[in-house]
């Protein structure tokens, strides 16, 4: 009994494959030879056999198909010119705004400059008052000196003329 | 007589004398102080001042180069906006003009037909358009 199921199974998947492998045979290496040869246009009448399969176009459809096909190159500079055309604006955008920022920092600045400066010419003008305006100490020291023995004196002759 | 009467007097005011010269002294240097308050007063009044103006105008300065930042921005955006509705009016322009263009081209080709309904004229007009093989019935040139 085993013999037998052994046998049949084997046999099932002998003739299988070989199955298999005629259909891989028969395909076609080239089923669509229209596809792959030239481009081939042609007129057609109605109801006249076509010389080979393919797409049937509508005059219409044919003319509109070939008019857009013709026209693409100027569709296609029409559309690069606008989008250079619109990154050039936008650039340009960007270019006068960072001028534009640019000009106002630097006006900014130069008020803030000038600022300073004038604070530093104040402020140099009082230094030099200042060092112009320093007491001589010797003479300063001489007249305290001299004032200190006047009041001394003075109080003194009041007070004994006072006490008399 | 007169001068009983002045030595009555001295008399009377020499006991008072110290008092009231070291009130005057006293007096004098509060006054002398006062002067030099108020004259260092009036200078770092006069000195603030000042600085006050140069800051003031500092400021004035820098809010107006704002304000032109400001007005140059809009006027940057303004251009923008114009830059971008020229190109697209000008995009417009063109692409109805090629539209134009392709109706006429349209037209044409149907007129071919409508001339030659065999299609002959019209396969070789679209064979040269896009560079196809036209193949034709047998018989026709």
């Amino acid at each position: 009994m085993k013999k037998l199921f052994s046998a049949l199974t084997l046999t099932c998947f002998t003739f299988s494959t070989a199955l298999h492998a005629e259909e891989a045979a028969k395909l076609p290496t080239d089923p669509l030879p229209e596809a792959t040869g030239p481009a081939v246009i042609t007129p057609l009448q109605k109801s006249q056999p076509a010389p080979f399969a393919g797409i049937l176009f509508s005059p219409r459809a044919a003319a509109v198909a070939g008019t857009e096909i013709l026209n693409f190159p100027q569709r296609l500079s029409i559309e690069v010119e606008k989008a250079v055309k619109d990154v050039e604006a936008k650039k340009q955008f960007e270019y006068n705004e960072l001028n534009t920022v640019c000009v106002s920092d630097k006006t900014q600045m130069q008020a803030r400059i000038d600022a300073n400066q004038k604070r530093i010419n104040v402020l140099e003008k009082d230094l030099q008052d200042a060092q112009d305006a320093v007491p001589n100490r010797w003479a300063w020291f001489g007249l305290g000196a001299a004032a200190g023995v006047a009041v001394t004196v003075g109080t003194v002759f009041v007070v004994l003329e006072s006490t008399k | 007589m007169f001068l009983l009467f002045l030595e009555k007097i001295w008399g009377r005011l020499r006991p008072h004398v110290p008092t009231v010269l070291i009130t005057l002294l006293f007096v004098t240097v509060c006054y002398a102080g006062y002067l030099h308050v108020k004259k260092m007063d009036e200078g770092i009044a006069k000195k603030l001042q000042e600085m006050q103006k140069i800051h003031d105008d500092e400021v004035a300065a820098i809010k107006d180069a704002q304000k032109v930042e400001r007005e140059q921005h809009q006027a940057n955006i303004k251009q923008l906006q114009k830059s971008l509705e020229d190109i697209k009016t000008t995009y417009d322009a063109k692409l109805l003009e090629l539209e134009e263009k392709k109706t006429e081209s349209v037209n044409g080709l149907i007129s071919t037909w409508q001339v030659d309904p065999s299609g002959v004229a019209m396969a070789k007009k679209l064979g040269e358009i896009l560079k196809f093989n036209v193949l034709l019935p047998e018989g026709t040139k």
